[in-house]
């Protein structure tokens, strides 16, 4: 692939030619719950900010997110990517298969093919520079309540604003990379994973919540951005006292009737009323995004300084991936 | 603020650990008045702090729920600093409350704007009139937001224990003015809904340019209904949200 300093100043432009289920997102809208707005934003923040980091974008820059899909598109101009998240075949012009989890440069006239995944459910892909795609409320994430979708559709072009400064990604150590996302995707997209949950103010709500550690459960294709959603053999509610409406953290686990469990995601709403026996711990939201329908997954109950330690252990790959990029902004 | 007064507030506040990443304040005072003035108050000094290492905190009716960067900070550390605030609490810190505004809202009630109006005077047993009259002859207290932005209210004396519809209609108007349990509300936008809808306003809300304030109210702001025809429901379309002037 070529390197073209004076393209970094030059405006390009990506035009979609293939998408479904495509939609751009950043970190959502923080503190506007006050407002009736859900956060919403990337599922897995984990990939989104591996995205941009692997691209040298500051962290909060649009990315797209293809959920379950492909995604192809054009580019009218020189352009760095990195492909994250789920695991899924990534081809320049019809057959330059390049790898995820590593900034690539392209030519003028490339088209990018990402696949549907292959393991794992959402893929997210950084441009170098910026996206100028509409934002409100300081985002670019959908709220549709309020007429923003943010759907990347066939035929869109959407300008990329160039970053400031060169970006070369020809220096970075491809070794280090690929293991680094090996470790990462091992994680993110385990099979049949045990994710963290920290026992919730309700769990003495239920009868047999031992079952929401023991049994395994199948994610069901109504599950969305707001939750998702799972089916098994779950505890039983005996504890009926109706509870005030009050919010609850992104990750809660709510078991609206026998033998369905909700783990909610970031398009969840401001206020619910429903018991939650369990919280998906933060650093694992995002092998919960990565749940595809009709994969199963377990639930393990941990104490807070395992969550802890998994918050810290995320923390530590993404500052992996920035050191391993430094080269590229010399 | 007296050392009695100080540990009482604490002792009527439980400060929860919920999931790795949030805590739960729940004020659980036998007023429900003064559970939601402290919930809201104590959201605001929380946010005053403006900590990095807090990402938001949201008041509901007797609770806020502070979230926080678990990279930054660990809950305990949350708590303890939620513990120092209700220790510092003191009557200045609910001075915001008497800012509270109280708007007008134009209501056209009953008919096809309002068709649970009629069901719901018999199920309360007052005549159509007698319900108009309630509900215009009071002040609703905006609570807190509902999730397409629509403001949460506590009902009039007498209008309570409402059923909500069997099955939820599949979309409500926005401006829909609705009524449920013990609560009242009006539908900021289209959106589905299992509430009884007894009338629609015409007035704005919601800003959906993204420019200003998304909405034209705050927690604790009032709202008091007066009644207008179907015509005027059209010659007032989209107005802004005005002052009450009794």
């Amino acid at each position: 692939m070529t390197t073209a300093q004076t393209s970094q100043t030059t405006m390009a432009t990506l035009t979609v030619t293939d998408a479904f289920g495509v939609c751009f997102q950043d970190f959502g809208r923080i503190g506007f719950e006050r407002y009736g707005i859900a956060r919403n934003g990337a599922a897995d923040l984990f990939s989104y900010r591996a995205a941009n980091i692997l691209v040298g974008n500051p962290a909060g820059a649009p990315v797209f997110e293809a959920i379950g899909n492909g995604f192809e598109f054009r580019l009218d101009g020189d352009a760095v990517f990195s492909v994250t998240g789920a695991e899924a075949t990534v081809t320049v012009d019809g057959c330059g298969l390049v790898p995820q989890w590593q900034p690539i440069r392209v030519p003028a006239g490339s088209r990018v093919a990402i696949s549907a995944p292959q393991r794992g459910y959402r893929t997210y892909v950084a441009l170098r520079g910026d996206l100028e795609v509409p934002r409100m409320f300081g985002s670019v994430s959908e709220i549709s309540f309020w007429g923003q979708t943010s759907f990347a559709t066939p035929g869109m072009a959407v300008p990329i604003r160039p970053a400031a400064e060169p970006f070369h990604p020809e220096r970075a150590d491809g070794d280090l990379l690929a293991s680094l996302g090996d470790v990462a995707q091992n994680w993110l997209l385990e099979a049949v994973p045990a994710l963290l949950v920290v026992p919730g103010p309700q769990e003495r709500m239920f009868d047999h919540i031992e079952h929401l550690y023991t049994e395994q459960y199948r994610m069901n294709p109504h599950s969305d951005s707001i939750g998702s959603r799972f089916n098994g053999r779950t505890p039983e509610r005996i504890d009926r006292t109706e509870i005030m409406s009050r919010s609850i953290p992104i990750g809660s686990l709510e078991i609206p009737e026998d033998g369905e469990v909700i783990g909610l995601l970031r398009g969840r709403s401001i206020t619910a009323g429903y018991p939650v026996p369990g919280i998906v711990a933060a650093a694992e939201i995002n092998r919960l995004a990565q749940i595809a329908p009709g994969a199963d997954v377990r639930f393990a109950r941990v104490d807070l300084g395992e969550a802890r330690a998994a918050v810290m252990t995320a923390e530590a790959r993404l500052a992996a991936f920035t050191e391993a990029v430094q080269p590229c902004a010399r | 603020m007296s050392e009695t007064m100080t540990s009482s507030l604490a002792e009527s506040t439980q400060v929860l650990q919920f999931g790795d990443a949030a805590v739960l304040v729940k004020f659980i005072g036998t007023d429900p008045d003064a559970n939601w003035l402290r919930a809201h108050s104590v959201a605001r000094i929380v946010e005053s702090l403006h900590l990095e290492s807090i990402r938001s905190q949201y008041p509901a009716y007797d609770t806020i729920l502070i979230e926080y960067d678990p990279v930054m900070t660990a809950g305990e550390l949350v708590i303890a600093l939620v513990r120092r605030v209700l220790a510092g609490y003191g009557p200045a810190d609910e001075v915001w409350h008497a800012e509270a505004r109280t708007f007008a809202l134009p209501v056209a009630f009953g008919g096809e704007v309002g068709p649970d109006f009629e069901p719901v005077a018999s199920e309360l047993s007052l005549d159509p009139a007698e319900l108009i009259e309630r509900l215009c002859s009071f002040d609703f207290v905006i609570r807190c937001t509902a999730s397409s932005g629509g403001p949460l209210m506590g009902t009039a004396p007498g209008l309570g224990g409402l059923k909500r519809m069997p099955s939820p209609r599949t979309r409500v108007e926005g401006g829909s003015v609705m009524m449920a349990g013990d609560q009242f509300s009006v539908a900021a936008t289209t959106s589905p809904s299992g509430w009884r809808v007894v009338g629609r306003t015409p007035a704005r809300l919601v800003d959906r340019s993204g420019a200003g304030d998304p909405l034209a109210f705050l927690p604790g702001d009032r709202l008091h209904c007066y009644q207008v025809s179907a015509v005027q429901l059209d010659e007032l379309a989209d107005a802004p949200l005005r002052e009450w002037t009794r």
